[in-house]
């Protein structure tokens, strides 16, 4: 059961390594490495300026309200348009990458390190404690993603500390399969056992010789978890369970625009588009890395 | 939008009415066929079709079609017969004898007479296990009396002048005392009136399927015609998601469709095949209450200085786009006594003057522009659970950009329905808003009388002369006092800031231009016992 | 290597182990919610008294294990309880909903399937062509999307714009396919790139050239050998694939106004009528659990290599 009930993109990581299949020949990099590379670096450089300057980049401020210019198409003023209160459409994008961003990285942050430390703990100690905690992120991923998600928030209220809470906590289980298997792999290589039987501490072992084998896979599931999180974060939104700011974020303002795309597409279109954008450049990003940092090809 | 106006050319042309005309039937009605009614049931997906116990708005557009009540509300606010042909006011005011319509049954056959009036009401008044929605509407309620098959006489401990109007409502709908034996709770799911269509079928949260009622001839007198229905069919889907109703109607998936959304009223008025239905909804308005209980709201300035640095006017055009007007009175233009006219223009926006009272209170500006004093900031929290019903999230939002510019740090705590009345009822909050409807100004009572209110109540007045006028109001019989002390309360209300009005809301049908003769009745609930659909 | 019977025996234990832990874990979830669910029973007219007598009715005045015990006991026996908001039993309540929301997932997983594999395949015989991008790019950008923002622009395209199929409700197949569409495209998109790389590894294993080499045609090389090989690890995706739709079906039913568990979950959450809650939720997992279940059996049916594990 437990190499089965994996997050898809857990899957293709483990996939790799556990089963059977025959290392695959290199692929001419160069030929399509540029743009799946180049893109999603760019695209998430844009998004990082604008997360940590928006106030130099945004034409307006987020809580402009242009009470002339409501619902206003792009023009020259307003490039991708205004929203129900008048508010510049590209600052509230600019400023809302942040509140995404920030969503996003935490949530991932909260799941990576707790999935980290129990599949630590799971992989290191294995016999019961593996057993035991095992089964319990079983048990975890029994509900359904979202579904936990929305039990969670709904059950805390929304606010940005639980919305990251509640995505983080629906994450941690594909972080800890992740570090156990990594660290599973790594365990028994002679250099750890030597280390071992040298007398060396488990933490110093830990420390020193399992975590760092863990980084890279660790890496590649924290970035691909960041369109997740995102993901989840905008149907959080839909359900009503967004985090209410003058500062929205992506997600919130999609849900806003929704309802105005036949009289104003802009509203929900550039958001939406800023969304899958994002997730799109995030998933680019963890397949390349999850590629160039195949164990089989770098460690080994 | 290009389609549509295609579609339309290829349609009969002569049919289509210009944008905005009234749907004035130009041949006879044509019975039979099915309408199908996208119904704006917000977030509470289960049907609850038993209208003593269900004071939510989308459950009584349903029941108007179901039940029927023993008088009906006229455009003058004052009660024509309908189930009951005539009435008689002991002098004490605190006996009413009812002569009742002979000859009229419910769906299940049970004839309509006077004991079924007396199981309805003790019903009512029984809390068995817990007080049913309707209680509060026939207040001292001490019992009915059955004088004949045709005469019932309803007594009350004191005089309760709301009682005529209340009894219009469609939550004292009259249920068929065979079924509610029958049935028990379990009459929510399984409704029996005497109204213009009876139920067939009920898919929870979905849809609700009604047939016509063919023994129908109780009509009131504001119909268009006495006897049945024309539909043969009516279905009401639960369309929560308002772009999605949108579409529905716009594609002709349902021939029409409630709680039209601002944003596409314009569009909807404009596009040649669909129409606008509406009239103002006798409610007591969307208002922000105040929790008087708490710092800083019991500051009758500092409650002052949030208003002036709240711009209504913009606002409610901006977030409304338009299509609705702004409130000045708690309760709605048209109800009995509406302070409107009184109160329009009592107070101005006046951002300097707030800055000024909350300066001199000893609020200082502090981090981020928001006020503090003695080490605590200026925050006012704004619980919630309605989600953005009506555009009220947005409203809040809109509000907070406002009052921020004087100070404040308006906060939204929007919490799910049972964690929602928790909090008011321990009264952890500083702001909430809420809207109820209801055709007499007695309601006013429910929120700002505390005897009378529940523990969960938004409002926390208490004000010795509201409570005396309250009170009388709701015994006074001479019509022009009772006004009066109402259109005092409402002063009183918005004098010492204890709510502030935002919105007066219109009930909005978008219907296809096949659909004839569908009409809202003077409480603001849809009527389909005239619709006819077009070929 | 254990036997296929004691290997059986082991699978469903565990998943019985985890249907009782998801449901203690639900459990502990809701009570540990704020809120009274006595306080909306009650009604608007509640006065405190007869918040208390009905907190007694329902039994949320117990301690949290009594209720926890009384809960497993009726589940032992059968009864998911009755729902606090209409009092009609659970699973009256889920099973009213249960057909719709299964029909919608089992025609969004079989959209998935066929679209996922075949484009997959597709995309990995034009293996660097533009096909091979096209349908990349495409299924990338699809899952890359919010899916209550596609289900609305299906909603624009098919149902206002071109009037082609009804935006609302549930029952007839019309209704089903902009649902299904929009479940089962985001879907499709993990699928494809599954099948796909898995597709190209198999591509490249020696048999492969072996069997080319003997002059066997490429149409039986591919649908014979390479697919049914590749196609291992492509079923083992399909149970999370199950349990994503199961989830998508909460964004999905409301958009389209169907019927439905997800729809009467989140009504349920609002309401915190808890037996409902449980209940949905335990249907989820157990679908999900038992769609696991089947994917390991025939995972260890099609390879044998796997049937030690467990």
């Amino acid at each position: 059961m437990s190499e089965r009930m994996a997050s898809p993109a857990l899957l293709l990581a483990e996939v790799d390594q556990d089963t059977v299949l025959p290392p695959r020949t290199v692929r001419p990099w160069p030929r399509w490495a540029h743009p799946r590379l180049l893109l999603p670096i760019l695209v998430l450089a844009v998004l990082l300026a604008c997360a940590a300057a928006p106030a130099w980049i945004a034409p307006y401020a987020p809580t402009d309200m242009d009470d002339i210019a409501i619902l206003s198409p792009p023009d020259a003023a307003h490039w991708l348009g205004t929203d129900h209160f008048g508010r510049d459409v590209l600052s509230l994008m600019i400023h809302g990458a942040r509140q995404s961003l920030l969503m996003g990285i935490w949530a991932v942050l909260v799941g990576g390190v707790l999935g980290g430390i129990i599949g630590l703990a799971a992989g290191y100690l294995g016999g019961r404690t593996d057993l035991v905690l095992m089964r319990l992120l079983d048990v975890w991923m029994s509900v359904p993603d979202i579904l936990l998600a929305i039990i969670l928030a709904a059950a805390m209220g929304a606010s940005l500390t639980n919305t990251i809470l509640a995505v983080g906590l629906v994450m941690v289980p594909r972080f800890a399969r992740i570090m156990r298997a990594q660290v599973l792999a790594v365990r028994e290589l002679p250099f750890v056992q030597a280390s071992r039987a040298m007398g060396t501490t488990p933490w110093r072992i830990v420390w020193r010789h399992i975590l760092p084998h863990t980084v890279s896979q660790m890496l590649v599931m924290a970035t691909l978890g960041l369109g997740s999180a995102i993901l989840i974060g905008a149907s959080l939104s839909f359900i009503g369970l967004g985090v209410i700011d003058d500062r929205p974020d992506w997600g919130f303002l999609l849900n806003q625009g929704r309802n105005y795309l036949t009289v104003a597409w802009w509203f929900a279109t550039f958001p939406g588009l800023a969304i899958t954008a994002l997730v799109i450049s995030v998933n680019l990003l963890g397949d390349t890395l999850r590629e160039r940092l195949d164990p089989r090809r770098s460690s080994r | 939008m290009l389609h549509r106006r295609q579609l339309a050319t290829l349609l009969a042309a002569p049919l289509l009415l210009p944008a905005g005309a009234r749907a004035q039937p130009t041949s006879t009605p044509k019975p039979g066929g099915e309408l199908s009614f996208g119904l704006d049931g917000a977030a509470v997906s289960s049907f609850v079709l038993d209208p003593h116990d269900s004071g939510f708005a989308p459950h009584n557009r349903v029941f108007r079609s179901i039940y029927d009540s023993l008088v009906v509300l006229l455009p003058d606010q004052n009660v024509g017969p309908w189930l009951a042909t005539a009435w008689e006011i002991s002098p004490d005011r605190r006996s009413y004898t009812f002569t009742l319509r002979r000859g009229v049954t419910f769906h299940d056959g049970t004839p309509f007479n006077a004991a079924a009036v007396k199981a309805n009401l003790d019903r009512v008044a029984d809390a068995q296990s817990r007080p049913l929605t309707a209680l509060p509407d026939i207040g001292p309620y001490a019992g009915s009396e059955v004088l004949a098959e045709d005469r019932v006489r309803i007594d009350l401990h004191r005089p309760f002048e709301p009682l005529l109007r209340n009894l219009s409502k469609t939550t004292l709908g009259i249920i068929s005392p065979a079924a509610l034996a029958k049935h028990g709770a379990a009459i929510a799911q399984n409704p029996v009136g005497t109204g213009p269509f009876r139920f067939v079928s009920l898919v929870q949260g979905v849809e609700i399927v009604l047939e016509r009622n063919p023994d129908y001839r109780w009509a009131p007198p504001t119909a268009a015609h006495e006897g049945p229905a024309y539909l043969q069919r009516l279905v009401f889907r639960n369309v929560p998601e308002e772009a999605t109703r949108v579409a529905a109607l716009q594609s002709r998936q349902v021939h029409a469709a409630d709680g039209i959304p601002p944003q596409n009223i314009a569009a909807l008025r404009s596009a040649s095949g669909f129409r606008l239905v509406e009239k103002e909804l006798l409610n007591l308005n969307y208002t922000l209450y105040l929790n008087l209980n708490k710092a800083p709201w019991d500051d009758e300035d500092v409650r002052r200085a949030f208003r002036l640095s709240l711009d209504l006017d913009a606002l409610v055009r901006v977030v409304y786009l338009g299509t609705l007007p702004r409130a000045w009175a708690p309760v709605s233009p048209s109800i009995f006594a509406s302070a409107e006219k009184e109160l329009r223009g009592s107070w101005k926006p006046d951002l300097a003057e707030a800055i000024r009272i909350l300066d001199a209170k000893g609020w200082r500006p502090g981090a981020g522009g928001i006020r503090e004093k003695d080490g605590k900031r200026l925050t006012v929290s704004f619980a919630d659970t309605q989600g953005n019903r009506e555009k009220r999230l947005d409203v809040i939002q809109f509000a907070r950009r406002q009052v921020a510019r004087a100070g404040f740090d308006l906060s939204i705590d929007s919490q799910p329905n049972s964690t929602y009345r928790q909090k008011l009822a321990s009264g952890d909050y500083d702001l909430s808003g809420a809207s109820q409807f209801a055709p007499d100004p007695d309601v006013l009572a429910r929120l700002h009388l505390p005897d009378q209110r529940v523990a969960s109540s938004v409002a926390k007045t208490n004000d010795p002369e509201i409570s005396r006028w309250l009170t009388e109001g709701q015994q006074e019989g001479d019509p022009e006092k009772r006004a009066d002390l109402y259109n005092r309360t409402q002063r009183r209300l918005i004098e010492k800031t204890y709510a502030i009005p935002v919105y007066v809301l219109p009930y909005t049908i978008g219907i296809t231009t096949q659909v004839n003769g569908l009409s809202i009745d003077s409480h603001g609930f849809p009527e389909f016992h005239g619709v006819w659909l077009n070929a | 290597m254990p036997s296929h019977a004691s290997f059986l025996l082991r699978r469903g234990l565990s998943s019985v182990l985890v249907i009782i832990g998801t449901v203690t874990l639900v459990f502990l979830i809701l009570y540990w919610l704020p809120g009274d669910p006595a306080e909306l029973v009650a009604g608007e007219n509640a006065t405190r008294e007869s918040v208390a007598r009905i907190r007694v009715l329902l039994g949320t005045d117990r301690p949290l294990w009594i209720q926890y015990l009384a809960y497993v006991g009726d589940l032992a026996r059968g009864d998911l309880g009755t729902s606090f908001a209409t009092q009609e039993p659970v699973s009256l309540r889920l099973w009213a909903q249960f057909p719709a929301t299964l029909g919608l997932t089992l025609l969004a997983s079989a959209v998935a399937i066929v679209a996922g594999i075949g484009f997959g395949i597709l995309a990995a015989v034009n293996h660097g062509n533009w096909v091979d991008h096209a349908i990349q790019n495409v299924m990338l950008f699809l899952t890359s999307m919010p899916s209550f923002w596609l289900g609305i622009l299906l909603i624009l395209l098919f149902s206002v714009t071109l009037q082609w199929l009804p935006a609302i409700g549930s029952g007839s197949l019309a209704q089903l396919v902009l649902p299904v569409a929009c479940l089962g495209l985001i879907a499709a998109g993990r699928l494809m790139r599954m099948v796909r790389d898995s597709v190209l590894d198999v591509l490249q294993e020696p048999f492969v050239t072996t069997l080319r080499a003997k002059g066997l045609p490429e149409r039986l090389v591919l649908f014979r050998h390479v697919l049914r090989n590749a196609l291992i690890p492509v079923i083992t995706l399909f149970g999370i694939i199950v349990g994503e739709l199961l989830s998508g079906t909460v964004v999905v039913e409301s958009l389209f106004a169907r019927q439905g568990i997800g729809r009467l979950l989140v009504d349920a959450l609002s309401m915190k009528d808890i037996p409902v809650i449980q209940g949905a939720v335990l249907l989820a997992s157990i679908s999900y659990v038992l769609i696991n279940l089947v994917v390991d059996l025939s995972y260890a049916r099609i390879d044998p290599r796997l049937r030690v594990e467990g």
